[in-house]
């Protein structure tokens, strides 16, 4: 079972032209849930992915991944 | 969607709330440092500086396990108790249960050679269980808060 996530929110988030803030206030959370999910020091829940995938308009699928796939 | 001003708030008061928490760790460890350094010998005064331990205890707790800024308004404390925040605080009662386990197997080796208060025990328990899940607390908000 793989237990890491990759995700692709900080490529997704700069093509946009958005800050991590303004992503924030799209998704209804704080700077610092981005920055620690970009990073990967944070694994979202469902809702939190769910919430991302929405602001950004993509599937989750699209910017969170099991790493190694 | 919140609004920007809410957004700002929250993330000024969350890096306040980091930069903030290890200085009140400190300073509450400190001040049990002089406590048991003059033991309660049942004068007036060692019973103000209980009374204010307690309060002090019972603050930090509530601040802890509540997010603290009670007097803000709803949606930026919704924000700063966000799903990170409450990940942290997960983590950080952990670390204060352990410590105050460890504290307290230690406790039971110093009570084979020196009698120990049961208030003495309770006191110490209790002071390094908040002191360290605070420090937790603060090193985790510090870390989220650092630009990747």
């Amino acid at each position: 079972m793989a237990e890491a996530l990759s995700n692709r929110l900080h490529a997704l988030r700069t093509e946009r032209g958005l800050t991590q803030a303004a992503l924030a206030e799209l998704a209804g959370v704080t700077r610092k849930t981005i920055n620690t999910v970009e990073n990967g020091v944070f694994i979202p829940s469902t809702l939190l992915a769910l919430k991302l995938s929405r602001a950004l308009g993509v599937p989750v699928e699209e910017i969170f991944s099991l790493a190694g796939e | 969607m919140t609004s920007r001003t809410d957004q700002e708030m929250a993330e000024r008061l969350s890096k306040r709330r980091a930069r903030m928490l290890p200085v009140l760790a400190i300073f509450f460890l400190m001040q049990q440092t002089a406590y048991f350094s003059q033991p309660d010998t049942g004068r007036v005064v060692d019973h103000f500086r209980v009374s204010a331990w307690i309060a002090m205890s019972v603050v930090m707790l509530a601040g802890l396990t509540s997010g603290g800024f009670w007097l803000r308004p709803a949606s930026v404390r919704a924000l700063l108790d966000d799903e990170v925040t409450r990940a942290h605080r997960a983590k950080s009662m952990e670390a204060g249960f352990i410590a105050a386990m460890v504290a307290a197997i230690a406790l039971y080796f110093v009570t084979l050679f020196e009698p120990v208060s049961g208030r003495e025990a309770i006191h110490l328990l209790l002071s390094v269980g908040i002191a360290c899940a605070l420090l937790r607390f603060a090193m985790l908000e510090r870390r989220a808060h650092r630009d990747g």
